[in-house]
């Protein structure tokens, strides 16, 4: 035994002796009498002759080793320690002196009584601990009482067992831990042991203790106040004796489940979803806390596993069906939003055969968009009115994607997805309603509105425009109303124009838009050209300066003009400009063909009326028709029939614009809302208006009915013209396909919707203009004829 | 009709020797109208009736495939010949002695569909590349009676329609007759090729095969 070994014990307490010591041994005073060395002086061997005078010392050890009484240990145990020991379970104190007892065990130990005093000990351990458990059996005390009586017990037991330790703690470091006896437990642990063997096997009191923790935790959950520290101080009883799993979490987890299954069912039939979802949210955050606070993190993954099983999972199907399209209608992106945090909480564990449950919601949010939206498309009565409704939807559904769905991409596809069905669920009227949407704007322009929010308005017109299937019909129509803009000078900005040009293009590509933008280069190109044509010296010279003439050149096949063909007689005064414009164009583009567009010509005409000047903003047929007045007051319908040459519709269009509309220059006799051709008509001379420049409006022709079904005709025309040319070109190049891989061919290159009979129509129909022909083993198969 | 000339020719090699060429010349005589080379609607009626034929009986309409005709209800005196040289029939005995074997042809698939093609061509008017719709209506019932399980229908589809029959749509109603289950059920609209007349006929007689099938339940 060497000193350092000595300084490095943990305790202060020497080692006993094990051996004897051979030859000296010199220790120091704190050894204990019964372990000392004998030194003894052996004066019967003088060592050597050599040297007589010198004395030796030598040191032997005893022939026997002193004996400790038999009965040393039965007596200690019977006398002090066993008494010293029920005096600390009864909480007396310990009649002995602690070192007097803590001498004793040492002796005890080191004269090997030490496998003898832990039997005894544990016995006397297990009979207190058997004593207590039973005094729990009794008594029919309620839930806290019996709770805290069990608590006390467990803690008056530890602190008993660690004043045992305390006495008996050398036993507890030598025989024990030193590895004296492996089967042997450490003091502690062998407390804990007896104590759940105890304790389990009363099952009574074991049961009794976790029905009643089970109970004050329902209650904790409904709501009463209660004493947290007796759940805690038990659960780590359990923790502790090692028995927490199998006799409480399992048995907790499973009071929780149905806790919460009857709570849920109750909730969600009695209440409406969104206080249900609050409820929920509520109950997983108190739980989650719960948990935290008295389980321990092992059992919070599988509590709040089972809660969110129970209050969502279970009742995905029904919070979706019961409250979800009536939140999505009111707008309650709060609500909303909770449903969609509260249902991710459901992914984890919904059933495998069943859809994830954010899937479910977004096959919810499809629905109720569609619904929405077919509503709106559907409704024929409110059509001026479905382009904004639309934009007011779709702004209402990415506010609702972003805020209450986190901004999910799969929730933005879905809304994207359910906008195209419906967009399209009606043939061809919303393409047709966007482009005259984004006419309205490009009209009115900034009335109010900054270019920024021009833009903007724009921007979400062409969002709506990308779900159209026909996009060529949004084109036609868009192509019509600005052929208007642009030659009656309506458009509100050419900047917001082209901008909305390089849109599209953005959008659909450049061949999309060529076309119309060649409608700008022309517009751009004349208006050099009258430029040019007022500093014409020869054309100068021919005309004077009393009327300025203003030319659109428009290439025909750009525009959607009408292709009628009018012999409107002009005025003589108007002919010569006509002629000196003709020939001077034709100086410069020699061998192209003039055709003039009369029905969209416009005037500015002075006029002379008894009251006064006035300067009138007439259409061409107007000012065709007012010129006749020049030379006489009353004209016969007829007459001006003859005059003019307007055709018959326009005739009377025109002319009940000037003698019925709010602006009358002229008068019909005899008086009446229609033109008959036995009419007559005369020089209003009693004419006034307030102001000197007026504009007669022309009596727009109907345009919904006829123009609107001959613009979608002209479409569909073109459209079979299309898949005509697409056949053959895919066919010349093949020679010999298979219907499916033509078909197939076919769908990657038109660009508008098609249904398959359409194009079998196309196909039969080159069958029978012998392009295509069949296979004659197999009519699937089709040969390209050249 | 390229693919049928060789098998004409074939099947009535052994009796060609013994034919009176002479006395087939005198038969179409009898019956030609006086100004021309041909025999017209009158003269063809009198042949039917010498022949005990029904004129609106599908043989006529085999005799006349047999003749190798290209108007409608002429035959020229080449084909008059040429066809009776080929049945080897030189009277109206032999003729009508050889006519229950003519239906009997009818039995060969191949032989049908030249036989159903000619019906075509010979039923059009000349200018037109289709069977104008009235025309269909009669021919359809005679030439597909008993080979089409849906005829009844098909002729009641046929009332609302306008549109003449195209031969490509003629051609394949004789391979849908053939082919196609009597419930429907193998016919693929989507990915088929089939006319869409077709397709609309199947939309149209799917349910009322399913109401007639239902009724034979109970």
């Amino acid at each position: 035994m060497t000193s350092p070994r000595r300084l490095a014990q943990s305790d202060s307490l020497p080692k006993p002796q094990a051996k004897r010591p051979r030859t000296l041994s010199i220790h120091s005073a704190t050894l204990p009498p019964s372990a000392r060395s004998h030194v003894a002086m052996d004066r019967r061997t003088p060592r050597s002759a050599t040297a007589p005078t010198a004395r030796r010392l030598v040191i032997r050890p005893y022939k026997e080793p002193p004996k400790a009484p038999d009965d040393l240990f039965r007596t200690a145990w019977d006398t002090q320690l066993h008494p010293a020991v029920l005096a600390v379970y009864k909480s007396a104190p310990v009649p002995f002196s602690l070192e007097e007892l803590y001498g004793k065990v040492k002796d005890a130990c080191l004269h090997k009584h030490a496998p003898e005093l832990y039997t005894e000990l544990r016995a006397a351990c297990d009979r207190q601990v058997a004593r207590q458990i039973a005094q729990l059996c009794g008594g029919t005390v309620e839930v806290d009482a019996f709770l805290r009586a069990v608590d006390t017990v467990w803690r008056r037991y530890c602190t008993h067992m660690l004043r045992i330790r305390a006495i008996f703690l050398h036993l507890d470091r030598t025989y024990i831990i030193q590895g004296g006896n492996p089967d042997a437990k450490s003091f502690w642990d062998m407390g804990l042991h007896i104590f759940r063997v105890h304790f389990s096997s009363a099952h009574a009191v074991q049961d009794r203790t976790v029905k009643s923790l089970l109970e004050i935790i329902d209650r904790d959950r409904d709501g009463e106040s209660v004493d947290t520290s007796v759940l805690k101080s038990l659960l780590s009883m359990f923790t502790a004796i090692g028995t927490y799993e199998k006799a409480f979490e399992n048995p907790f987890l499973a009071s929780t489940d149905q806790y919460y299954r009857k709570e849920s069912e109750k909730l969600i039939s009695e209440s409406d979803i969104p206080t249900y979802l609050i409820h929920a949210e509520r109950r997983m955050r108190e739980e989650s806390n719960r948990a935290i606070s008295n389980f321990g993190a092992r059992t919070c993954a599988p509590l709040i596993m089972t809660i969110e099983k129970r209050l969502v999972t279970d009742h995905v199907e029904l919070i979706l069906n019961k409250g979800f399209s009536a939140m999505c209608d009111e707008g309650r992106n709060d609500d909303i939003k909770r449903c969609y945090d509260v249902l991710s909480r459901a992914n984890a564990h919904m059933p495998k055969d069943s859809l994830d449950a954010h899937e479910m919601m977004k096959a919810r949010v499809i629905a109720y968009v569609k619904g929405v939206g077919r509503f709106i498309v559907m409704d024929r009565e409110k059509d001026s009115q479905m382009v904004q409704s639309l934009l007011d939807l779709k702004s209402r559904l990415d506010e609702l994607v972003q805020y209450s769905f986190n901004g999910s991409d799969t929730f933005h596809n879905a809304v994207n997805l359910a906008f195209e069905f419906f967009v399209n669920a009606r043939e061809n009227k919303p393409a047709e309603l966007i482009a005259k949407f984004v006419d309205g704007i490009l009209r009115t322009g900034n009335r109010g509105f900054s270019e920024e929010e021009l833009e903007t308005t724009l921007d979400k017109a062409l969002t709506l425009f990308r779900f159209i299937d026909g996009k060529d019909i949004f084109e036609e129509f868009y192509k019509k109303d600005l052929a208007k803009r642009l030659l009656y000078d309506k458009s509100a900005s050419l900047d917001l124009e082209k901008s909305m040009i390089s849109k599209l293009k953005a959008e659909c590509g450049a061949q999309f838009t060529s076309k119309l933008e060649a409608m700008f280069r022309d517009v751009d190109a004349s208006k050099d050209l009258m430029q040019s044509f007022k500093t014409h010296a020869a054309s100068r010279k021919r005309l004077g300066d009393s009327v300025e003439l203003n030319v659109f050149v428009l290439e025909a096949a750009r525009w959607p003009l009408s292709s009628q063909v009018t012999n409107v007689k002009l005025p003589q005064s108007l002919i010569g400009y006509q002629q000196t414009f003709k020939s001077f164009y034709l100086t410069k583009h020699s061998g192209r063909k003039l055709s003039w567009q009369h029905v969209d010509g416009s005037c500015v005409v002075s006029a002379h009326f008894p009251k006064g000047r006035k300067i009138l903003n007439l259409s061409l047929y107007q000012t065709i028709i007012t010129v006749l007045f020049n030379d006489s007051d009353e004209i016969s319908y007829q007459d001006i029939e003859q005059a003019t040459g307007i055709p018959k519709q326009d005739l009377k269009r025109t002319l009940l614009s000037l003698a019925c509309g709010r602006v009358r220059i002229l008068q019909k006799r005899p008086k009446g809302r229609a033109v008959d051709s036995s009419d007559c008509f005369v020089f209003n001379k009693m004419f006034e208006h307030r102001s000197t420049r007026i504009k007669i409006n022309a009596i727009q022709m109907k345009e919904t009915v006829e123009q609107n079904a001959a613009t979608t005709e002209r479409v569909f025309q073109e459209r079979n013209c299309q898949i005509d040319a697409a056949l053959v070109r895919i066919m010349k190049t093949r020679r010999t396909l298979h219907h499916t891989a033509l078909i197939g061919e076919i769908y990657s290159q038109l660009r508008f919707p098609h249904k398959p009979a359409d194009i079998k129509k196309r196909v039969e129909s080159l069958i029978e203009r012998e392009y295509l022909e069949r296979d004659e083993k197999n009519a699937q198969t089709y040969h390209y004829l050249a | 009709m390229r693919r049928n000339s060789n098998r004409l020719s074939r099947s009535q090699d052994g009796s060609r020797n013994h034919v009176n060429l002479t006395a087939i010349d005198d038969l179409f005589n009898r019956f030609k109208e006086a100004a021309e080379e041909k025999i017209e609607a009158e003269g063809m009626q009198a042949l039917f009736e010498a022949l005990d034929v029904d004129p609106l009986d599908i043989t006529s309409l085999v005799f006349a495939w047999k003749l190798r005709a290209k108007t409608p209800f002429e035959f020229s005196r080449s084909e008059f010949v040429d066809g009776c040289v080929n049945l080897g029939a030189d009277s109206l005995e032999k003729l009508k002695a050889v006519l229950p074997s003519l239906k009997e042809s009818l039995n060969n698939d191949d032989d049908f569909r030249s036989f159903y093609m000619f019906a075509f061509d010979y039923n059009k008017p000349i200018e037109q590349r289709s069977l104008p719709i009235e025309v269909a209506r009669q021919l359809f019932p005679l030439i597909l009676g008993g080979r089409f399980a849906h005829i009844d229908l098909w002729i009641e589809f046929l009332e609302g329609k306008k549109h003449a029959i195209s031969r490509d749509t003629y051609s394949l109603l004789l391979d849908f007759a053939r082919n196609i289950d009597y419930d429907l059920k193998n016919f693929d609209e989507e990915n088929g090729a089939w006319p869409v007349l077709l397709d609309e006929f199947v939309d149209f007689a799917k349910p009322r095969i399913a109401q007639d099938k239902d009724r034979m339940d109970e």
